[in-house]
């Protein structure tokens, strides 16, 4: 059972604004689109299907499971502002293993999002049951890395030169882990 | 960094004070991982104290800090109140320079 009787969320950013935590559902297409359209390349560079496409980020939206993949946005208004994804698989040998994705709109950057989106995920594996969290980051993005690694992650293993972004320049991969607190027990 | 038997033992009174504070605050709170940050700070507040001191005892003294502001932070997050700011950690005990920085 997913613990979603937390949201909606109201968290406080470092610069005294708001924002809002909530499951995406399936209004937030729109929204979704002009979050993703903002985006530095590098950061679009994992997904699996061209976000460029505005039917793809529809389609996106109109096909939510929260089992698969759980979507937790940002909000202030109307505009989402940051998107952090649990995603996780329901059989299998990894089933006990939530990969983390998580992006920041470019204007809220080293305002604290990032390291509540990283909270948020923390939280949601832990409730979950999680073994580990797992998230893979490209190297250049640091302040990233760093979040995550103040927030309990650990460098699992680089990857040299391994993935390319959407130009084909190559590119490090950072993975990082974290074990839930029942794993230890 | 320097630090006299006299100064760990002071600064071990103080982290012991802080974690139990933390821990009453965390009891009725459903964070999980928050919990066992806060074991973490136990722990490594405990291996400071049981060790021989010297350098080891300061970097399991900074590890049990590191933990606790995690917690502290979760707590914060908990409750929609702002981030808790190391900037202003090192203003209040005028401390120099703080060695972590929340810049995400």
């Amino acid at each position: 059972m997913i613990p979603l009787d937390r949201y909606p969320k109201e968290i406080t950013l470092r610069d005294d604004t708001h924002a809002i935590l909530r499951p995406m559902s399936s209004e937030d297409g729109d929204g979704l689109w002009n979050f993703l359209r903002q985006l530095p390349e590098i950061d679009k560079s994992h997904f699996h299907e061209d976000v460029d496409r505005r039917e793809v980020v529809e389609r996106w939206a109109k096909s939510l499971d929260y089992d698969a993949a759980l979507p937790i946005l940002a909000v202030q208004g109307n505009r989402v502002v940051g998107s952090a994804t649990l995603y996780r698989n329901r059989t299998g040998w990894k089933q006990r293993v939530g990969i983390v994705r998580i992006l920041i709109d470019s204007d809220f950057r080293h305002k604290g999002l990032g390291t509540a989106m990283i909270r948020e995920i923390r939280h949601l594996g832990e409730k979950l049951a999680l073994n580990y969290l797992l998230a893979e980051v490209i190297e250049e993005q640091q302040a990233a890395v760093r979040a995550l690694e103040r927030m309990g992650f650990e460098r699992a293993v680089v990857y040299r030169n391994f993935i390319n972004d959407r130009r084909g320049d190559l590119h490090n991969l950072v993975v990082l882990l974290q074990p839930m607190s029942g794993l230890e027990k | 960094m320097e630090a006299t038997t006299i100064d760990l033992r002071r600064a071990s009174r103080q982290l012991e004070r802080l974690l139990h504070e933390i821990g009453v605050a965390l009891e009725t709170e459903d964070i999980p991982a928050a919990r066992k940050d806060l074991e973490k700070a136990l722990e490594a507040l405990y291996s400071a104290e049981s060790g021989e001191g010297g350098p080891d005892a300061l970097r399991s003294l900074d590890h049990a800090l590191s933990y606790a502001h995690r917690v502290i932070g979760d707590l914060l997050h908990e409750k929609g109140l702002p981030p808790h700011s190391p900037a202003d950690f090192a203003g209040w005990f005028d401390a120099g320079e703080v060695p972590f920085r929340e810049d995400w």
